[in-house]
């Protein structure tokens, strides 16, 4: 055996490649109707998000952030961006539920930044909109509901739906084959931990379904 | 199945538990096996699908049924070299899928809850490698002019998390059968290391990954070898990158 030619560990180098991301909008109800303890807890539950993923590297490389909240407008509070360059708004509450049309604005951002990945050749994950709302819509929903059956019939989107107390739970099953869950009572910082967890998970995994939204802790059954 | 025939033929490489599955306390779903007679090694790695309750399981029957196909071919005296070989490779894709699926219905469970990927590659003495793969992952090969290059590559949909598994339909159908002449040393991993050895998403091999790794395997013995695989995959530089299982199977044909 020639020792003289015999590699080293050090001379394997890894290839260098952009971090896979898994984008996830968080479509949030900022109506009049949360003003108080709810949207309190939503603000809170935000910066706990951030808090509880910057503990995990490999999360903190890949998980990207959108918010969007509803009420007396449609507004992109943040766009995409990484756990360290997330700024969790302070959402206030006021006005209506206009619910179709902040569905389909969660929809357009998530092809808007997979086109983005693809034309800078990032690979990702399936995409997630994580969806909270405490009442029922005061716009037409129609196409909302269809874009999100279809999106998710071709695994385009994974769509997970929560009402808060007072949601009209029938509207939102209308949204996604995946049943919504009841948040129980005020349990947000359950929710918001749970999410951390799965969104740590879903990069090490490789679901035919999508993580499972769990029944104990902040959900009813 | 790890006894080695020959002086000329080598092989070495493990599986090693994602540190994210050591945290879930879930279990390595990823296996890995082969034989080595005087003339032929064949490597069989498999990765069991994430969400899959048993998966863990159905990776080592896919290894395990897909070796035993080749070693029977073999020890038949069959000819396992050229258009023969990619003929072998399918029959033992379909050798695993049967046994997958014997299993779950030996106990009364759905198919895909064994679901997994699976790569074969079989190398001759004079150079040629066939491969199969169902699902992710790759078979990698250096030729006698130096080159590296991807025999299989990654089966990925849209999104880098899904992939077709064993027990997919039509899975045998859609598998990559490749086979190469003039094959030097090979390579079998499954997708926990292709962010890190494969320039993505073309899956083009990473040159400086592979090729030390290969020299390594026809300049040490191939226990040195396996202990310096097990070494680069705990390695931080790693298990920063990847928290995935992962499993890194080299062989030389020393042609």
């Amino acid at each position: 055996m020639n020792t003289l030619a015999t590699p080293t560990l050090e001379e394997i180098e890894l290839a260098d490649n952009p971090d896979p991301r898994c984008a996830c909008v968080l479509l949030l109800d900022t109506s009049g109707s949360t003003a108080g303890p709810s949207i309190d807890a939503i603000n809170k539950g935000l910066n706990q998000l951030k808090a509880e993923l910057q503990e995990d590297p490999l999360a903190g490389k890949r998980v990207e952030f959108a918010v969007i909240g509803f009420g007396s407008e449609v507004t992109v509070h943040q766009e995409f961006a990484t756990v360290d360059m997330f700024s969790p708004p302070t959402l206030v509450a006021a006005g209506p539920t206009p619910m179709g049309a902040a569905v389909c604005r969660s929809l357009d951002l998530i092809e808007q930044r997979k086109l983005e990945y693809r034309n800078a050749g990032v690979s990702y994950y399936r995409p997630w909109v994580f969806f909270i709302s405490d009442g029922g819509p005061t716009d037409d929903t129609t196409l909302a509901e269809q874009r999100v059956r279809e999106a998710e019939a071709n695994k385009k989107i994974a769509f997970f739906a929560i009402g808060v107390d007072g949601a009209d739970m029938s509207q939102l099953s209308k949204f996604s084959a995946r049943p919504p869950l009841k948040l129980d009572g005020l349990r947000f910082s359950g929710l918001f931990s749970w999410l951390s967890a799965s969104l740590q998970n879903v990069a090490s995994s490789r679901p035919d379904e999508q993580v499972a939204l769990p029944a104990a802790g902040w959900a009813k059954v | 199945m790890k006894a080695t025939g020959s002086l000329d033929l080598r092989v070495a490489g493990l599986s090693t538990t994602g540190t994210s599955h050591l945290r879930l306390g879930m279990p390595c779903q990823d296996a890995c096996g082969w034989f080595a007679a005087q003339d032929m090694i064949a490597v069989a790695v498999a990765d069991g699908a994430g969400c899959a309750p048993q998966s863990q399981l159905g990776s080592a029957i896919a290894v395990r049924a897909s070796i035993a196909s080749l070693l029977c071919a073999r020890v038949a005296g069959e000819d396992l070299t050229d258009c023969n070989l990619a003929l072998h490779l399918r029959g033992a894709l379909q050798a695993a899928r049967m046994e997958v699926e014997r299993q779950a219905s030996a106990t009364s469970v759905q198919a895909n809850y064994l679901a997994c990927t699976l790569l074969i590659a079989v190398g001759v003495t004079g150079g040629t490698i066939g491969a199969a793969q169902i699902g992710d992952g790759a078979v990698i090969i250096e030729n006698k002019f130096g080159d590296i290059l991807a025999l299989t590559s990654p089966t990925t949909g849209e999104h880098l998390n899904e992939t077709t598994f064993i027990t997919s339909a039509g899975a045998i159908q859609s598998a990559q059968i490749r086979v190469q002449k003039d094959a030097t040393h090979f390579a079998v991993l499954t997708d926990g290391l292709q962010m890190i050895s494969l320039r993505m998403p073309t899956a083009v091999p990473h040159h400086q990954f592979f090729n030390p790794l290969f020299r390594l395997l026809s300049s040490v013995s191939e226990e040195k070898t396996q202990a310096a695989i097990e070494a680069l995959l705990t390695e931080k530089r790693v298990t920063d990158r990847t928290d995935d299982d992962l499993t890194l199977v080299v062989a030389s044909l020393n042609t």
